[in-house]
């Protein structure tokens, strides 16, 4: 049996998740120090929430693998130490973006390239009302379903007078002329956001799109729409990723190298705002 | 000075999409009284405007002026090859006649700004045709007109033909030659797929780049600034074959402050059930809407259906009665069509910015 221990208040929810995977148990607590972790084979760290380094500091010391699904920026200076930690000590250190755990973006990325060819132009809005999100995991997105990485990116921002936030719009170019399209808009009012993915491929398209899950709710006036969301199979699907990853003793290094590419290319959208000009990674 | 009750209309040409002439003719104000077209023109296209002379029960003339003269017009419709867009158009206007004219404006920079020129020099009124009336952009409109999203800041179009062009990318065998662009627009009329009908090779942005900067030029009233483009052939050999793109993605900077971005593409049938993707996504400073181009639709399905019959159709479109009622009150009150000869122009100078910011790899001022 393989114990995880979830930082999280939501203690329904892992149980949940636990009881879906053959030989795992999930307990949650929301604050490390509450926990006993000797106990544990893997702690998840999942959420908006920010997560302290000396936290998963310890875990790795004390031998417990750690999947950490929440904004990776945060931590972006810790991450090399972190990777050090973890090959001393011979654990896992999973640094996923729970995107790509969402069933409809795991269907696209199945598809891809034997259905739809190769990826020509993948276009994806994320609005949120939230002020602080970052553009991370859209960018590692659009990589995953592109296959490599863009050899060019060109960004633009706005900031809106009285909000707080920004919108801002990502175009990628990618090697074999495909493209991508990324707008993040975190200054939504209060309230549930919208996402949107499209990917055209060579030979076939699919589009994943809030728009065509919203169900109509009718009391009075104009009807509101409501999102029927993917549920509990994302964190599902990233569990029992990460589990096959420890018990087939996949190197932990392969997701460090993952967020590094990914942090390079937001340091090139950060270069392309500041010189409104299109950088081009080269060698690419 | 008072206007006719009915417009008197020549076709000048109808050899690429006759669907601007047949379309200006839902309109009861608007009358289809001839076609015409210069003698030298090769007999595929003659034959072309004859039969839709036949169609419509009105004469074909092999004589552009002499038709426009005899047969009292006050409109010309243009929907010859592109590379004649201008010079019939221009034509049209020094024999005193207003202009309905097919998309794109032109193939090249100096003959556009010729064209606006003339236009704006005869004060006749010149309408590029384009989809700007379809009804769920007219729904946008009354939303943000509406207060609904607050001040725009951002929209975004996706505008997909999920139509072939020929066999797709990478069909070509070793030893064959490339595809010849103008032999297979002329085959591709018969499915009204022969938007880049000229002498060269056009790719989608250039051709209907029109429709959806028109959306974005509608809803927001602003001119774009500043582009960045990527384009490529991706999925057609044809476009392969010819270095022209059937894919290109814009990221738009605009007046006001406003930042958008246009997808496009002739991305093959098999992309779509009913005919290509088109979204409108608009963000304001109180909201944001997201809008399916094209609804109203309903959904059509039997059996033994044709695989590339579209299992979504359109309903309710007035496009065509509103495209020429605009022109008809453009006449009437000395106005301005829904897109005239100066906004036709500022699009296409994006199409023109976008292409040369492609070649460079690096935004270009518009």
């Amino acid at each position: 049996m393989i114990r995880l221990l979830a930082l999280s208040e939501d203690r329904s929810h892992w149980q949940q998740i636990g009881a879906r995977i053959k030989g795992i148990a999930i307990e949650a607590c929301p604050d490390l120090a509450q926990s006993h972790l000797d106990v544990y084979d893997g702690l998840i760290l999942a959420g908006d929430r920010r997560f302290d380094a000396s936290g998963i500091n310890a875990a790795l010391r004390a031998g417990v693998h750690v999947l950490y699904a929440a904004e990776p920026i945060w931590l972006k200076a810790e991450w090399p130490a972190l990777e050090e930690t973890a090959l001393q000590n011979n654990v896992q250190l999973a640094i996923v973006n729970p995107d790509r755990y969402l069933p409809s973006r795991q269907l696209i990325r199945q598809l891809l390239p034997d259905k739809l060819g190769q990826a020509g132009l993948i276009r994806l809005h994320r609005w949120e009302s939230n002020p602080s999100a970052p553009l991370l995991r859209d960018l590692d997105l659009a990589m995953f379903l592109a296959g490599t990485l863009p050899n060019c990116v060109f960004a633009l921002e706005r900031l809106v007078e009285g909000a707080t936030g920004r919108l801002r719009q990502v175009h990628l170019g990618f090697p074999g002329g495909g493209a991508a399209l990324i707008h993040h808009d975190n200054r939504m009012p209060a309230g549930e956001g919208y996402t949107s993915l499209s990917v055209i491929g060579s030979s076939g398209a699919a589009y994943a799109d809030d728009h065509q899950n919203m169900q109509l709710v009718f009391r009075g006036g104009s009807p509101e729409a409501v999102r029927t969301d993917e549920g509990i199979k994302q964190h599902v699907t990233m569990v029992q990723s990460f589990i096959e990853a420890i018990q087939n003793g996949h190197h932990a290094a392969v997701n460090a190298i993952t967020f590094k590419d990914t942090f390079l290319v937001d340091d090139a959208v950060h270069e392309s705002l500041r010189t409104r000009h299109a950088i081009h990674l080269g060698g690419r | 000075m008072t206007t006719p009750n009915t417009f008197r209309c020549a076709v000048l040409s109808a050899i690429k999409h006759d669907y601007v002439a047949r379309g200006v003719a839902v309109h009861p104000r608007f009358e289809l009284v001839v076609v015409c077209d210069d003698p030298q023109i090769p007999e595929w296209a003659h034959e072309r405007n004859q039969q839709f002379a036949d169609a419509h029960k009105i004469p074909y003339v092999r004589d552009v002026e002499r038709a426009m003269r005899e047969f009292n017009v006050q409109v010309a419709i243009v929907s010859p090859d592109v590379d004649r867009h201008v010079e019939l158009s221009i034509r049209a206007l020094h024999a005193g006649k207003h202009i309905v004219q097919d998309k794109p404006m032109s193939t090249s920079h100096k003959d556009a700004v010729r064209l606006v020129e003339e236009v704006e020099k005869t004060r006749l009124k010149f309408l590029m045709w384009n989809r700007n009336f379809l009804p769920s952009v007219l729904h946008a409109r009354e939303q943000i007109a509406a207060g609904a999203i607050g001040k725009i800041c951002a929209i975004h179009v996706d505008f997909y033909f999920a139509k072939d062009a020929g066999p797709p990318k990478g069909s070509r065998l070793p030893g064959y030659p490339p595809m010849n662009w103008q032999a297979h627009q002329i085959a591709a009329h018969s499915d009204g797929s022969d938007g880049g009908l000229a002498r060269d090779p056009m790719g989608e942005l250039a051709i209907e780049g029109i429709y959806p900067l028109g959306y974005m030029r509608l809803l927001t009233g602003a001119r774009v600034q500043r582009v960045f483009a990527r384009t490529a052939p991706f999925f057609n050999q044809l476009n392969a074959d010819n270095g022209a793109e059937d894919l290109a993605s814009l990221s738009l900077e605009m007046e006001h402050g406003l930042i958008g971005s246009l997808a496009i593409g002739r991305i093959g049938a098999a992309s779509h059930p009913s005919g290509g993707d088109m979204k409108i996504h608009v963000q304001g400073t109180e909201g944001a809407l997201v809008i399916s181009e094209a609804r109203p639709e309903v959904g059509v399905y039997y059996r033994n259906q044709p695989p590339k019959e579209h299992r979504q159709r359109r309903v309710a479109a007035d496009n065509d009665f509103l495209q020429a009622d605009s022109l008809a009150h453009a006449i009437d009150t000395n106005g301005e069509s829904s897109i005239n000869a100066r906004a036709a122009f500022e699009i296409y100078a994006t199409t023109e910015a976008s292409l040369k910011s492609c070649r460079i790899g690096q935004p270009v001022e518009v």
